[in-house]
């Protein structure tokens, strides 16, 4: 889960629980609020039943019942009991009609009867059940006390109390999802930098290592961790370079105890081989050979390094068609020295903008490679077209090929296809790892492909040489004799 | 034919001193810039192998100081860096050639013979052998009189040959001469005995003349005993 997804959740979970509580509380309250109305209406038409009883009773009217309908509202079901005598004193229109248990005085009840529809229409529901809220009270006047249950049915509460659910529950999920939608906006906002940062640390390697994320000028949490983010970007950055350096420096001290050692070397094979004890005639090749390779193997380190730590090359325009053509020839002879048939098809103006020493390191490269790892009797083709302002090169070779899951480490520094055969040829390992960065330095691709047993081969796509307006318009001008 | 030697590191100090009075040169060493100084305004020299970077006085500064004081005596550079500036720097102040460590015995000797005839005692552009001459200056190459046509490689293994004359070269420094550093010469070098064999067909030594020879398992020698 995304942490904005997780910070959205969170602000909108806890949001969820505050208004849900704020809504139980409302809720509750509303839900009694119909019954204290009620019970004060019920209380008011209680005194004033027994106000108009004492009333009437005065006025020598004998009857407790008559009259009464006339001051009564249809919709309260009144019983007036007298404490003393236990007698009935009054009884409202309702109260004749429908029959309530009597309940304590100073409590309160709900009721539900059954009123068949058509006996009398007072709201009762389908099936005829009608609720009515019934209180009665203990009610002393001019030194009578009179038992008063006062009752009225509750029509339509039941759709009140679902209405108010469902107005609660709806505004519930309403504000829910204004939550959720405000806080996925503000996750965003927050989390914004951490877009920017990721994006760096994507885009890092060690070829951008001076890049450093805009740390602002606030004191915040993100700030600090932008600067502390730059501060090992620093660390790295120096680590990097120091172990360039580190790395060229060896090699260039390596050079001097190396020239000793060749020359030692040399010495000693210009001896006559008769004169040498057996036991130095045997190992002196394998000196003078390791000498060699270990001279190669630190002249490859020191272009290597240093082709590391450029970021671009000198321009100018390179014939690669020339310079190809002059490596082939080189390598005829290599060629014709291992039975081995060179053939080259350039097209006749292939130019790009570049280095042309580095340019005819890399190449050189890869036909040493296509001679060396090649077999009695094999071939290198070398083919250079120009395919939509693209130069293209590729060189393909016979011989024993480079596994499948070997093929894409071929670029890797010190790689070899097979050990032991590798070796015998005295590559330093770096001579691809060459390729590849000053290919890459020209803003080219390099790409190899082979197959066991069959062709292997080094293609190498670079940008055409763009010549600019004014060069082109200088070229095209007519030639007015 | 006297040398002085200046390198900080012993061993190979010792080394190119042997090598050297291997071909009769009588050699001086001096293990530092000053030590060097002192002998160069001391005697007369007829070369100088110079290493660049010494602690101290460094190269760069020994030749400064000896061209100031008008000691012509051809200086050869040693530097371990490859780098241009490097060299330009070193020329700019008077060396004479330079040679990027590590290098064979073969190429250093064919630079300081180079640079002895280059120098006032032998002043000889043409390098010779039998009726076989090779003018190093205006590059032409005749025998008995009449001219050979070489290509570029032909004429600098020729060169070469004839710089280490009477001595065998190396199938590998001669090929590294000739090639420099774009191509990786190891267990390669064998593909010289065809630039050989187009060489010796050029010169008409196809025969019995023999002016290049071939030493067994070690490379070519051009002899010469008049010299």
């Amino acid at each position: 889960m995304t942490v904005k997804t997780r910070i959205t959740l969170f602000i909108a979970g806890a949001g969820f629980i505050a208004s849900l509580l704020f809504s139980v509380v409302v809720f509750s309250e509303l839900i009694e609020q119909p019954f204290h109305l009620l019970d004060a209406v019920l209380e008011e038409e209680a005194n004033h039943s027994v106000a108009k009883l004492i009333q009437q009773k005065q006025s020598g009217a004998e009857s407790p019942s008559m009259g009464i309908a006339s001051y009564s509202k249809y919709v309260y079901w009144t019983e007036v009991y007298d404490e003393e005598t236990g007698l009935l004193c009054y009884q409202s229109d309702l109260a004749k009609l429908v029959t309530l248990s009597r309940i304590a005085p100073g409590t309160h009840a709900i009721t539900t009867l059954k009123i068949p529809p058509g006996t009398t229409n007072i709201g009762q529901d389908l099936h005829g059940n009608l609720v009515f809220r019934v209180r009665a009270f203990r009610i002393e006047t001019k030194g009578k006390t009179f038992i008063v249950q006062t009752a009225r049915p509750i029509e339509r509460l039941q759709e009140e109390i679902q209405d108010l659910i469902l107005g609660t529950l709806s505004g519930l999920v309403f504000s829910t999802l204004v939550l959720i939608v405000i806080s996925w906006f503000v996750a965003g906002r927050i989390l914004h930098p951490i877009g920017t940062m990721r994006d760096l640390a994507r885009d890092i390697s060690e070829k951008n290592l001076d890049h450093r994320i805009p740390a602002g000028e606030g004191k915040d949490e993100f700030s600090e961790l932008a600067k502390t983010i730059n501060k090992m970007l620093d660390r790295l950055q120096y680590s990097f370079s120091r172990q360039r350096e580190f790395l060229f420096a060896t090699s260039h001290e390596l050079k001097t105890p190396l020239t000793t050692l060749r020359l030692a070397a040399d010495e000693i094979s210009r001896c006559d081989p008769e004169m040498l004890p057996s036991c130095a005639r045997d190992n002196l090749p394998r000196l003078s050979d390791q000498v060699l390779r270990m001279e190669r193997l630190v002249k490859d380190l020191l272009s290597l390094s240093s082709l590391e730590a450029m970021t671009r090359v000198d321009e100018g325009a390179v014939q690669i068609n020339e310079l190809l053509m002059s490596l082939v020839e080189e390598y005829q002879f290599m060629a014709y020295a291992h039975n081995i048939k060179m053939d080259s098809a350039l097209e006749g103006s292939l130019v790009i903008s570049g280095d042309a020493e580095k340019l005819r390191r890399a190449f050189s490269n890869i036909l040493d490679n296509a001679v060396k790892y090649n077999m009695d009797g094999g071939r290198v083709e070398v083919t250079g077209e120009m395919i939509d302002d693209e130069v293209r090169v590729a060189v393909a070779n016979t011989g024993p090929g480079v596994a499948a899951d070997e093929v894409p480490k071929v670029f890797d520094q010190f790689f070899r296809a097979e050990k032991s055969r590798s070796s015998s040829h005295g590559g330093s390992g770096l001579g691809l790892a060459i390729v590849k960065r000053v290919i890459e330095l020209h803003h080219g691709t390099v790409a190899f492909e082979s197959r066991e047993g069959d062709l292997t081969r080094v293609t190498v796509v670079l940008p055409g040489f763009r010549e600019t307006d004014s060069e082109r318009e200088n070229r095209n001008l007519p030639q007015h004799t | 034919m006297k040398i002085l030697i200046v390198d900080d590191e012993r061993s190979l100090r010792e080394q190119l001193k042997k090598i050297m009075e291997n071909q009769r040169y009588i050699v001086e060493t001096a293990a530092d810039g000053d030590a060097a100084l002192d002998r160069l305004f001391d005697t007369v020299f007829d070369a100088v192998i110079l290493d660049i970077m010494m602690p101290g006085t460094d190269g760069f500064t020994v030749l400064d100081q000896m061209r100031k004081a008008e000691i012509r005596t051809p200086v050869l550079m040693l530097t371990a860096k490859g780098d241009v500036e490097d060299r330009v720097r070193g020329l700019d102040l008077g060396a004479d050639d330079y040679l990027a460590k590590p290098f064979s015995s073969d190429e250093l000797l064919a630079r300081i013979r180079a640079l002895l005839r280059r120098s006032g005692s032998q002043a000889l552009s043409l390098l010779q052998v039998q009726d076989l001459q090779l003018d190093t200056v205006s590059r032409m190459v005749t025998r008995g009189g009449e001219p050979i046509d070489l290509t570029l490689r032909e004429f600098s293994i020729l060169e070469f040959l004839l710089y280490n004359k009477n001595r065998a070269v190396s199938r590998f420094s001669l090929a590294e001469h000739v090639w420099g550093d774009d191509f990786d010469l190891f267990n390669m070098s064998n593909f010289i005995d065809v630039h050989i064999k187009n060489l010796r067909h050029k010169i008409g030594d196809a025969g019995g003349g023999q002016i290049v020879q071939t030493i067994r398992g070690m490379g070519y020698i051009i002899r010469d005993p008049e010299e």
